[in-house]
């Protein structure tokens, strides 16, 4: 899907061939315009909110000295924006293009796919980025907490928008259009915010099934948001004791590898993407 | 034919730009494309004619790249298309049967994209001059009219210069100044050298643009050839009202064409094809025989027509068969 490694024939014309990340970084200019214009896209980027709003019940209770329970429910907010987003969004808006021709169109036109998922990804990191920076902001100055370990975080968020993001194209694979989409999406967004722990936490839960959400994107994700923000090992049912530095880059391992395979598997997925109406019957 | 160098790209010179060969395509048990060959030119311009669900979509698909075939071959530019390889990718562009474009955004705001995302594209003011849309630059894509929507498409084919183009029903919805518009931009293209590939359901389009056509139905191509060709393979005929007094047995053969009555408005009508191989003097020769005919017997042929072929007469001719296959298919 890169640009291809043999030389271009020579040609009537000069031709500067656009590579996939110049495409995919002008079509990420248009998204943010469209993101702008087609307002129902706000909406879909608060609704995470909403899903947090019951964190705030549990106020004044303290986790660990220093770590707020609400605080520490709202850190979650992280991934559950990247799923919402990617999940709900991307879904939705691949298979309005794809119905409306606008994917095909692009492909005819000379449009790598990869610029296609990369403008994609890149305009669901900027909605998330805004989200997460807001999010952070909130819990700063709710709680006077700061990021532990801002890398750590910061790559976390990206890994996971990464994988919901191509989930959400991959998924308009079964919807027939839009609307469709919408409710087809709405399966694996419940699943993946039941299997997350922020509702159903892991501790709760017999080992096995502890253990098997782990290997699910959503539940990981969570604790890196979580580990990273208060620099805990709160890793597969760890008891969340304060881990500085690289103790808690090796604590968070298996979970960061979990996402990798995540992201790998998810872009391995899309080459079930549709791109013409008819081949999605 | 143009003389435009042809373009040398990984085709050698001479070879078609598109070249299809006993493609066939396959919907579960239904056979969409039953084995259709054909050649495009750089520099020709080769209609696609037939009715709705003849295969032309499906054939067009297979030659963009959205469609592997189930069986035959197809090369684009001496490449093949599926998948859209990079190689291909900046040399080929079309319109599609539906627009596929971002309503919320500008003519203007949907050019320049293209132009970004474009190896040697045209500028924008080239484009919207082109097809006519200068004066709606600023406006949105979801208000333009369908004429508007389709003139947008063609300008955004044309925009990346490409050395192959699709042009699937690019008329529709115009207005007849516009589609004359198109018309002469298409032309221009192809004097470029540019191969074009159109289905179309105006059959003047086919008539203006088309160097060489074919006519499809159910899968296969039934007829196809230059338009001359075409007219003249489908033949002359020559009608009229069965005389009273004459049964159908007494009808003569004339030279090259034999006799079939047709009823129309519960009259029986007698009409010849005329098929000969020498097309300029066949009609007169078939003519001036069943006139001594008519002479010596002393009937007067009433309602009595001579009409050469016309695309719509061979389009309806093919259309009109049952499902029994044709020769030369």
């Amino acid at each position: 899907m890169t640009a291809s490694a043999t030389e271009p024939a020579p040609r009537r014309t000069a031709r500067r061939r656009v590579g996939p990340v110049r495409q995919a970084l002008r079509l990420t200019r248009t998204e943010f315009v469209l993101f702008y214009r087609y307002r129902m896209a706000l909406y879909v980027a608060l609704l995470p909110v909403a899903f947090l709003l019951p964190a705030f019940a549990a106020e004044g209770a303290e986790l660990w000295p220093g770590v707020d329970a609400v605080a520490y429910s709202l850190a979650g907010a992280f991934p559950l924006a990247a799923m919402t987003v990617g999940i709900v969004h991307v879904s939705n808006v691949y298979a309005a293009r794809r119905e409306e021709m606008v994917l095909k169109r692009f492909r005819l036109s000379g449009v790598a796919p990869a610029a296609l998922f990369g403008a994609t990804t890149l305009s669901v990191l900027g909605v998330v980025a805004v989200q997460s920076v807001l999010a952070a902001v909130l819990i700063a100055a709710m709680f006077g907490t700061l990021p532990a370990d801002p890398v750590l975080l910061v790559l976390s968020i990206v890994l996971v928008t990464v994988v919901m993001a191509q989930l959400g194209a991959v998924l308009s694979r079964l919807a027939r259009n839009a609307e469709s989409a919408q409710m087809i999406s709405m399966i694996p967004f419940f699943g993946l915010l039941m299997s997350s722990g922020l509702y159903l936490p892991a501790e709760m839960l017999p080992d096995a099934a502890a253990a098997a959400l782990r290997l699910l994107p959503m539940a990981p994700a969570v604790e890196l948001a979580r580990g990273a923000y208060f620099g805990r090992d709160v890793f597969g049912g760890a008891d969340g004791a304060a881990a500085p530095g690289l103790d808690l880059w090796f604590a968070a391992a298996p979970a960061l590898l979990t996402l990798l395979a995540w992201t790998a598997a998810a872009i391995l997925l899309l080459r079930l993407v549709r791109w013409d109406p008819r081949q999605a019957r | 034919m143009s003389t435009a160098p042809p373009p040398a790209g990984t085709a050698a010179i001479d070879e078609p730009a598109i070249s299809v060969r006993d493609l066939r395509q396959t919907y579960g048990d239904f056979e969409a494309v039953r084995g259709i060959s054909f050649d495009v030119s750089p520099g020709e311009l080769f209609a696609l004619l037939g009715t709705n669900g003849a295969g032309k979509t499906t054939t067009v698909e297979t030659l963009e790249g959205f469609r592997r075939p189930a069986s035959g071959a197809v090369r684009v530019l001496g490449l093949d298309p599926y998948g859209q390889p990079a190689a291909l990718r900046d040399r080929v562009n079309g319109v599609l049967q539906h627009s596929g474009m971002f309503a919320e955004l500008t003519v203007a705001e949907t050019l320049d994209l293209a132009h970004d995302l474009a190896a040697a594209p045209r500028g924008r003011a080239e484009v919207l001059d082109m097809v006519g849309l200068a004066d709606r630059a600023d406006v949105a894509v979801r208000s333009l009219s369908g004429g508007q929507k389709r003139r947008l498409d063609l300008g955004l084919a044309v925009l990346s210069r490409p050395e192959v183009l699709f042009l699937d029903e690019p008329t529709t919805g115009m207005d007849p100044e516009a589609r004359r518009g198109t018309w002469s931009i298409i032309g221009e293209l192809v004097a470029e050298g540019v191969a074009v590939l159109l289905t179309t359901h105006y059959l003047e389009e086919a008539e203006r643009l088309a160097d060489r056509l074919a006519i499809m139905h159910r899968g296969r191509i039934r007829v196809a050839g230059t338009l001359g060709g075409v007219l003249d393979g489908w033949g002359d005929r020559i009608r009229f009202r069965l005389p009273a007094d004459v049964r159908t047995e007494e009808l003569p053969d004339l030279p090259a064409a034999a006799p079939s009555v047709e009823v129309r408005d519960a009259v029986p009508w007698v009409v010849y094809t005329v098929n000969g191989a020498a097309t300029a003097d066949r009609a007169h020769r078939a003519m001036g025989a069943l006139l001594s005919w008519a002479d010596g017997r002393g009937v007067r042929l009433e309602r009595l027509e001579l009409r050469g072929a016309s695309l719509e007469e061979v389009f309806l001719g093919v259309a009109d068969e049952t499902a029994a296959d044709p020769v030369g298919a």
